[in-house]
């Protein structure tokens, strides 16, 4: 299996990404190729990782849907799976990894689609899907329809997972991990605030912490923790996928 | 054209619809505008059942279409995306009450529209408005029969027609 993740500035250094391949060589049972999409190619990059230039994946000039180089990946290459810097995986990926959907991606199950998401669609502000762990096999559909629409998508949207909710979920088109899988490390309790709290186990497989769109959008004053600052459980595992403790 | 006495209407029945309702400077009212046509669209207009209601027992056909699903069973509403679904904008009167929160449309030539937009920067706005010549200028009205603005100077409304020979 191929997996990507990207890259850019200055907010997550080289040990995010080195991490991130040693979660996968711990939790994913296959061989696996990692390869870094970056604006810097820094030369603390583990050797086994693969590094390319982002700019291949900035088909577009824009600075409108947060992320879109993503999609962008699927037109590179046909099947694979991409991952933000900021996740932890801390459990057996294989199946997740190999999952035949040709689109698949995370539905924010910690949220109550009824009470927070569609209170606020008229809006155009809700969202309730993440692109933090997508695995895809040749969506053609997702390509052409952006490629179709790309006028309209980058007038409307500031991120990638806005454009597929309000474009494909809303069609029911993509498909999503089972509840449980994934979690969200800044909602729903799962940091621990205790001692006795640090040795209960992470739940599912993979922990997201779902930082950025503070950044894109207004109003937002919840207490949102990096992965680099969440509680002991979660740096205790991620600080093991360093090289020198695998 | 449909001419209806609005004092048959009761249209203080509707004082409390705010989204039908938008306080102008001048006495600008689209609830009035609206009686004088045949057939009228709401374009995302959140909810205005009550008033489309009213204009079908009027005898206008009036629909609203909004993607939103709270109206995806909702009588009189299209529970589409004007923006990317394939949506029929057939009608005399079109009214895009949010303007600000879509791409500019491409309206039929010649189609009267009532365009209001605002410049207050809420998440999920992509099309910020700061004058009633911007949303001119954005929609190729042609004719104006009315423009101004609400009693803040933040909310822009034109009412007039696209521009026949529309360069897309």
């Amino acid at each position: 299996m191929n997996f990507y993740t990207l890259q850019w500035g200055l907010k997550y250094g080289a040990h995010y990404v080195n991490r991130l391949y040693g979660s996968l060589k711990k939790h994913y049972h296959k061989p696996f190729t990692l390869t870094c999409y970056t604006d810097q190619a820094d030369p603390q990059f583990r050797e086994e990782i693969q590094v390319a230039d982002i700019k291949d994946l900035r088909k577009f000039n824009t600075d409108r849907v947060f992320t879109y180089e993503k999609l962008i990946l699927m037109e590179k290459h046909e099947t694979g799976v991409w991952l933000d810097l900021d996740i932890l995986i801390h459990d057996d990926i294989t199946c997740m990894a190999d999952d035949p959907a040709d689109f698949k991606m995370i539905w924010n199950h910690w949220n109550p689609y009824w009470f927070k998401s569609q209170k606020w669609y008229g809006k155009g502000v809700s969202c309730h899907v993440n692109s933090s762990f997508v695995k895809w096999n040749n969506p053609e559909w997702l390509i052409k329809f952006t490629n179709d629409n790309w006028e309209k998508i980058e007038w409307t949207y500031k991120s990638l997972d806005k454009y597929l909710f309000y474009q494909h979920a809303r069609l029911d088109r993509l498909k999503y991990w089972d509840e449980g899988l994934v979690h969200n490390y800044n909602v729903g309790n799962h940091f621990a605030t205790d001692r006795k709290a640090t040795f209960k186990k992470l739940p599912g497989k993979v922990v997201i912490f779902n930082t950025s769109h503070k950044a894109t959008n207004k109003g937002i004053t919840d207490v949102l923790l990096e992965l680099h600052e969440a509680d002991f459980r979660v740096t205790y595992i991620w600080e093991g996928y360093d090289k020198h403790r695998q | 054209m449909t001419n209806i006495d609005n004092n048959m209407l009761k249209l203080e029945d509707l004082q409390n619809n705010r989204n039908i309702l938008y306080k102008s400077r001048d006495d600008f009212d689209i609830r009035k505008i609206v009686f004088n046509y045949d057939s009228v669209i709401f374009l995302a207009p959140n909810d205005v059942s009550e008033f489309l209601i009213m204009c079908n027992a009027c005898d206008i056909d009036a629909v609203a279409i909004d993607y939103d699903p709270k109206f995806a069973n909702r009588l009189g509403y299209i529970n589409k995306d004007f923006v990317f679904d394939d949506v029929d904008l057939n009608a005399e009167l079109i009214i895009c009450r949010n303007v600000e929160k879509h791409y500019p449309l491409d309206l039929p030539r010649g189609v009267d529209v009532i365009l209001i937009g605002d410049h207050d920067e809420h998440n999920g706005d992509c099309t910020p408005i700061f004058s009633p010549e911007q949303l001119i200028d954005l929609y190729n009205v042609g004719e104006v029969y009315q423009k101004g603005s609400d009693h803040n100077g933040t909310h822009f409304y034109v009412y007039g027609k696209i521009n026949e020979d529309r360069v897309l």
